[in-house]
This record gives C-alpha cells, structure tokens and sequence, in this order.
C-alpha cells in the first residue's frame, strides 16, 4: 500500500466513532449492523498492520477515545451514584453499563486479596456473533480489545485509573471469554471526584 | 407559592409618565423608556442563563436565555443633570438617579448610535462629547450593562474556585459543592457530574423544576456535544445542535413554571 498506515487510521477512527456511538442506541434495532461494522473495522485493521499486537493496541486506543465520551452518557442516563469501593465499581461496570450498552450481564470476580482485581466473565459476547474462530494467522489478536479500551477510559475520566485486558478469549480456544481490570492505585479521598 | 402576577420588567424599570412635568425643565421631550423585556403576562418565570465549565475550570459554553432589560432613552439639553463617570470601560452614572436611570447604569447608546466603551460611534470620547454644549439637544440611551464574554470566563473560573471552597468548609467529610446560591433576583444552580463538568443555570427565585433541567442538560451534553466526533473534549462547544436542543429543553421547563417537579 502506498498511502501510509497513519493517514488510514484517522479516517477509521472517525468513521467508526461515529457508527460506533449511534449504534450503540439503536442496538436491539439494528444489532447486526453495529455488530457487521464492527466486524468490518477489524478486518480492515488487520488489513493495515501486520502485527497482531499493532491492531490490538489500535483497537485499545480506539476503544479510548470512545470510552471518555461514553462514561458521560452512561453517568447521564443511568444516574448511579458515586462508587464507594472498586468492587461496586466493577458490579456497575457488569451489571448496569454491560446490560446497557451490549444487553449482556457478565458476572464478576474478585481475583485477588487486595481487592483491586477483579474478572468480568462473558458467556455471551454479541460483538462474536458472526465469528467462529480467529484465522490461524491472527492467533494472537484480541477481537474485542475494544471494549478494554472503552473500559479504561471511562475508568479514567471518574479518576480511576486501571488496566483492562482479555485475561481468556473464547475465540483463541479459552473456555471463557474474561476481561480483566486492575486498578492502579488507591483511588485518593478527593471530595466530589472519587468515582465509579 | 402562589404566582404574582406582576411583569417581571417592571419591578425594574419605572417607566416614566407621559404627562410628568419634568425636574427642572431639563428634558427637552418627555423621556420614551424603552423596555425591551418581552411581554410575559402573570407568573411569569424564567430561565436566565446557562453555562457550562468545564474539569478545569474554563467556560466552555454560555447561553444568555432570557435578559431583562430595561433600557432608558431620554433627550437632555445642556447642562446634564446627571453625574457620569468613566469606570471600567464604560461611562457609568454616578449620581443623580430618576426616572429609569439608574446609579450604575451605562451609557449604550447616544443619539441612536451604540457607544463603543468609553467611545462613541465616531470615535470621540463619551465624556468629552457630552461637557460640550454644542453638541446638545442630545439623546442618550441608559441600561444595564450587559456582561462581555471576557468578563462571564472570568465570572465562571471564579465560581469554579468557589464551589472548590464550599465543598473544603464543609464539617462533613465528602461534601459536594456550592449547589445553589440565592440572591433576590436569581438562583443560581450547580450541577457538578462525576466527571467534572458543572452545568450552571441561573433562574428566578420561583422557577421550579431545575435540578431536572440539569439533568437534561446533562443529556444533551453527552448526545450533541460529546457524541459529536469532531467536538474535542474540554474545548468551548460550538455544535449546533446542542444549541437547538438546549433552547427546547429550556422552554419545556419555562413552561412547566413554579408547579414542576422537584425545586
């Protein structure tokens, strides 16, 4: 390819926000075509980057850039109150914003005697709905690194910082897809912005 | 609460009568006051303002609703009887209030033309044109001065400091912010989201129902702006249809009065 990789992934990024975003509301409606385009957006970036960690970080930073926007809309709409804890913070993410956005309650997990890991298992995923198996070249490709990014970032716009990851994929031949989110730090004792 | 039935202009601006023998022969004509309010029958409520701050304290959008305005155009003749001083950058009565003209008011306008600060329309500055009496009969147009855009970032930075501060006074620990203030003509009510953006509107005392209106300004932020993928996060909001959505939003909740739900 001629045109250089950069330039390409601008106009996916805006194209794909905003499909992304609108779909995300017409979701019982048109579910299948958020879920083509999403299809589409993946393979057009495995197209583009012939690393698999290329279009995993792609995806993560994509998911980003829609997850600061989400949380205000999320917040917006389900009116839930400030999170005391980051296990109520992962029950939201799971019970309330899964169900939301995707129609789907992963359970969830604390994994670690901290109490700032948790694991949020999938048994449905609808953004897989089409898909078998990753092709044997793609081996190592998180399809759905999307929704880390989106995690992380709405994490992070309430002041939360964490890293979210695919810690078992049903498509890479795991029993279970699950999503892992640890939280960096201790969220500090800021007044009004402690958070979700 | 029961509704006054009163025009909410008027308890501003006292138009003057017709017929008044004026002061000391000092108006050439009987003064015309102007008031621009727009005619709003019995219990009349309104949203005056909103603004939107964003995490870092930046006004990031401000929408002037309803501005009640009571302008005062009158005709003098040498010497004026009023004592104008410059303040600021504008030209401002110091003394000698009556009939409309207020002690604080501005000049806006002379002889039909905008004053531009302490300038007139021409150029000339506003104090000297009016010392010299060649330039009498002369017809000068008195209001409120109406706030700059410097002047409302300003305005909006230092309330974002102060609902800081409220939140730091309070006894209890993890106290919101300042979430109203109150003054005899407005109420002004905060909502901070988890997020850090406080949407602000200023209202009259007896308008109910604006913590659902900032509920759905919220709404409107995350569809209009934040959806927008060409609106980049924290920067002032210039997405129409945030405008237009905002404006009916404003309306529904003009109409719902002093009866609607929550305060």
């Amino acid at each position: 390819m001629s045109r250089p990789p950069g330039r390409k992934q601008e106009n996916h990024k805006i194209h794909f926000l905003v499909c992304f975003i609108f779909d995300i509301h017409l979701f019982w409606q048109s579910r299948e075509l958020f879920v083509l385009t999403y299809g589409a957006l993946v393979a057009q970036l495995c197209k583009d980057y012939e690393k698999d960690e290329d279009v995993n970080t792609c995806l993560d930073r994509m998911g980003y850039g829609i997850g600061v926007r989400l949380i205000d809309d999320f917040l917006a709409r389900s009116a839930v109150k400030k999170c005391r804890s980051y296990s109520e913070t992962a029950d939201t993410i799971a019970q309330i914003a899964f169900k939301m956005y995707l129609g789907v309650t992963p359970s969830v997990t604390c994994s670690s005697p901290a109490g700032n890991e948790f694991s949020l298992i999938l048994d449905q995923n609808p953004l897989v709905d089409f898909v078998e198996e990753l092709p044997a070249e793609r081996a190592s490709l998180c399809y759905c690194n999307l929704l880390c990014g989106v995690i992380r970032g709405a994490l992070e716009m309430v002041h939360l910082a964490a890293e979210v990851t695919f810690l078992q994929d049903r498509l890479r031949g795991d029993a279970v897809t699950e999503i892992g989110i640890t939280f960096l730090r201790k969220a500090e004792d800021r007044k009004h912005k402690r958070n979700k | 609460m029961s509704p006054r039935k009163e025009v909410p202009g008027a308890r501003r601006a006292e138009t003057p009568c017709a017929g008044a023998v004026p002061g000391a022969g000092r108006d050439v004509s009987s003064g015309r006051a102007v008031t621009s309010a727009p005619g709003r029958a019995g219990g009349a409520m309104a949203i005056f303002s909103v603004y939107v701050v964003n995490k870092a304290g930046g006004l990031i959008y401000q929408l002037d609703h309803y501005a009640p305005r009571a302008d005062t155009e009158k005709t003098f003749s040498y010497p004026l009887d009023l004592v104008l001083r410059p303040h600021d950058e504008r030209v401002v009565v110091a003394f000698g209030q009556r009939d409309g003209i207020r002690v604080g008011h501005a000049v806006l306008a002379i002889n039909g033309a905008e004053v531009n600060g302490r300038f007139t329309a021409d150029g000339k500055d506003v104090m000297e044109f009016l010392s010299n009496p060649a330039n009498y009969p002369v017809s000068i147009r008195f209001g409120r001065h109406r706030l700059s855009s410097n002047e409302k970032l300003m305005l909006a930075s230092m309330f974002h400091s102060l609902f800081a501060i409220g939140s730091q006074l309070s006894p209890e620990v993890g106290s919101s912010g300042i979430e109203m203030l109150e003054t005899d003509t407005f109420k002004l009510h905060c909502f901070q989201t988890l997020t850090g953006i406080k949407f602000m509107v200023l209202a009259d005392p007896r308008q109910a129902g604006i913590d659902s209106l900032l509920r759905k300004i919220y709404e409107i932020y995350s569809d209009f702006a934040l959806k927008n993928p060409f609106y980049s996060l924290e920067m002032p909001i210039r997405c129409e249809l945030f405008d237009q959505n905002l404006k009916l939003a404003l309306e529904v909740a003009e109409k719902a009065g002093p009866f609607g739900p929550g305060s």
